[in-house]
């Protein structure tokens, strides 16, 4: 299978320091993979890598099977890329900076005009086409540098830092619009600190102080946490029961086992999938005469296992 | 109070030292011109071209042949025994002046006891015609004594001779506006486009702007060319008003017409919007673009053959000279300007110029990184 964008073992070393560590990161066609990890983790770095922007100290990168060490301008031109800071002309206008990008990818007279207003229109500035960039407000900038990076219609999209400082609306309005392009068949890699936005991806990559710590659905990742799903059972008290809750089938662990009350105790366990386990788990509380009260999923948020895992990784 | 001031100096002074390349170009740079300027500017004028015409070959005439061949000062480049011949090497800008031993040199020398040799001088430059005449001087005032014992060898007559030196200006004595006109020309052709050219590029840089333009398919010639064009064509404007300025305006001399101007006036703006190219690849920051820019302007107009011409300079340093674009510019627009000379006679110059843009347009794209680090 090929990917929309392959690092193998990727390396950068600025001097001592190591931003980028064997990075191995696999974002599959038609995705939207989310690179999450703190300041200074090396999302940029390796985004600019990617880019061509920057050479790596070690390693291969492939946009769609294509070396980007070996042929940067055949996989430059796959890819739009959105850059964390604006880095259009503040002294040229919205319409003027979009056409000047669409001229270098060599898009016609014709094709420009339509492309260029069908983009206004998506990202919402077909009213200002008129204004030199310099004089937008910061989202209004962020939407134009988006429109840039989408002007030859690129299959795969990286965006890094898209949302960095960008008010709520804005940033759900961008995470619609990634669905959107997605829906459009297009790979989406976008770099982020923030957790709950990172959600909305695919699929995430965990990377913290230049090094891949976790990869996967959301789901996926805040499972690598405990192995598996956290469930919270409360049940009426018997003294046998904890004890025997150790024979559950599905079971991974027991984090958990405290009183709330004379009449009932709680037990948090770990089991390895709560959608398909729920009847089993039911089914064996009735064999071992317990009386459960409530059998409920306890959210894990990506920020917990994030810190988790970072911690682990440590 | 003070130390709001304290602060805002001992930052500035860290901000100064911070990069190297800053320290070098505020302080290294103008030592190194100040150097340069002083052994420059410390010798006399050597080996001024010169054509020798000699009309009257009598042994009076060789005494100061031979002087002229001994001379420091000149590098007698042709000789020949017709004035006219010797007027047309310093039209032709072969040579900076030429020496006429006429006709009746010695049959004055004899008869009369006084006799005058010509000087045919290019008044293009500021020093030269100066020190031309002066050293001509000099020679015939030494040589009198020997050229009166000569007479007295071979006619037994002893008496007083004198020589005079009669200066002879191709197209007239210019005045100084005539002389300068070319060189401020050049000066603003040369330094308004590679100001804008030592800025473009990291100006690019600095705003970010570079990041999203190097993820393009734009290749680096694409780019530098793209960014050369414009300014060539101010820079071009610029020096064909203020030719007319100085000409129309202030009855400053020009003999050249139009597409002459303006050949010559863009092979000057190609090279130093290549230089420009250069200086901002070299740079970190507009800072350092503008000062590149402002050393260039100090050394260019020290060392471009205007305020000293190149035989002023000490032949140690002279190269110094052949790297500045301005020195092929004066050469060549100062011939059709003020001498009249054609277009193919000046060729050379505007070759020169042409190779000047495109050796440093290929160091630009050697060093020019696709990348941003």
């Amino acid at each position: 299978m090929t990917f929309a964008i392959e690092t193998r073992d990727l390396v950068k070393k600025f001097g001592n320091l190591t931003a980028v560590n064997h990075l191995n990161l696999r974002v599959r066609k038609g995705e939207i993979f989310a690179l999450l990890g703190p300041n200074g983790a090396g999302k940029t770095t390796t985004v600019r890598m990617i880019m061509g922007l920057i050479k790596p100290t070690a390693g291969e990168i492939f946009v769609d099977g294509v070396s980007v060490i070996k042929y940067p301008e055949i996989a430059k031109k796959k890819i739009g890329y959105v850059p964390q800071f604006f880095s259009l002309y503040a002294d040229l206008t919205v319409y003027e900076n979009l056409d000047f990008y669409g001229r270098i990818y060599g898009l016609s007279r014709e094709e420009r005009v339509k492309r260029i207003n069908e983009l206004l229109r998506i990202v919402e500035l077909s009213a200002y086409k008129d204004f030199l960039a310099g004089n937008l407000s910061g989202g209004m900038k962020r939407r134009l540098s988006l429109a840039a990076g989408l002007i030859h219609d690129p299959p795969i999209l990286i965006l890094d830092e898209p949302t960095a400082g960008v008010d709520p609306p804005l940033r759900r309005a961008f995470w619609k619009l990634f669905t959107d392009l997605k829906k459009e068949g297009k790979t989406i890699l976008v770099t982020t600190h923030y957790m709950d936005e990172a959600e909305k991806a695919d699929r995430i990559g965990l990377i913290s102080r230049g090094r891949l710590i976790a990869e996967g659905s959301p789901r996926d990742i805040k499972r690598m946490v405990y192995g598996g799903d956290v469930v919270r059972i409360v049940l009426r008290s018997y003294d046998t029961v904890y004890k025997r809750m150790r024979k559950l089938p599905v079971l991974v662990r027991i984090l958990e086992h405290k009183a709330i009350d004379n009449s009932r105790e709680e037990i948090v366990v770990v089991v390895k999938d709560f959608g398909t386990s729920l009847p089993e788990i039911t089914e064996f509380l009735k064999t071992i005469g317990a009386e459960p009260l409530l059998i409920e999923p306890v959210p894990v948020t990506l920020e917990d296992a994030f810190i988790a895992l970072t911690t682990r990784a440590q | 109070m003070l130390e709001k001031l304290v602060a805002v100096v001992i930052k500035e002074f860290k901000q100064l030292v911070r990069d190297k390349r800053t320290i070098t170009l505020v302080i290294a740079l103008p030592l190194s011109i100040m150097l340069l300027f002083g052994v420059a500017y410390s010798g006399n004028p050597r080996d001024v071209a010169i054509a020798l015409a000699v009309e009257d070959s009598s042994p009076f005439s060789q005494i100061i042949i031979n002087r002229i061949l001994s001379s420091e000062t000149f590098d007698v480049r042709y000789i020949t025994d017709n004035l006219v011949t010797a007027q047309y090497y310093v039209e032709k800008g072969i040579v900076k002046a030429s020496v006429v031993i006429p006709e009746d040199f010695s049959e004055r020398l004899i008869i009369e006891g006084e006799s005058s040799i010509i000087v045919i001088i290019d008044p293009t430059w500021l020093n030269i015609p100066g020190a031309v005449q002066a050293e001509i001087n000099s020679i015939v005032s030494d040589a009198i004594e020997d050229i009166a014992k000569e007479i007295y060898k071979r006619y037994g007559i002893l008496k007083q001779v004198s020589i005079d030196v009669v200066p002879l200006y191709i197209r007239g004595n210019l005045k100084i506006i005539d002389i300068v006109g070319p060189a401020v020309m050049g000066v603003m052709v040369q330094q308004v486009p590679l100001t804008l050219a030592a800025i473009s590029i990291v100006r690019e840089r600095e705003k970010g702007t570079l990041e999203k333009l190097l993820t393009t398919p734009i290749g680096r010639l694409d780019l530098i060319l793209g960014k050369l064009i414009p300014y060539a064509v101010v820079g071009v404007i610029i020096g064909v008003i203020e030719l007319y300025i100085v000409t129309k305006g202030f009855g400053a001399v020009n003999y050249a017409s139009l597409p002459e101007v303006i050949v010559i006036t863009i092979a000057l703006a190609l090279a130093s919007l290549g230089l420009g190219i250069l200086f901002s690849i070299l740079s970190r920051n507009q800072l350092q673009a503008m000062q590149f820019s402002t050393f260039f302007l100090i050394m260019s107009y020290l060392f471009s053959g205007f305020l000293l011409p190149a035989e002023g300079i000490r032949p140690e340093i002279r190269i110094i000279i052949y790297l500045m674009p301005l020195y092929y510019f004066y050469e060549g627009a100062g011939g059709l300007i003020l001498r009249g000379a054609k277009l193919t006679d000046v060729l050379s110059y505007v070759i020169y110029l042409l190779i000047y843009a495109v050796i440093t347009l290929m160091i630009s794209l050697s060093l020019m990184s696709k990348r941003i680090e």
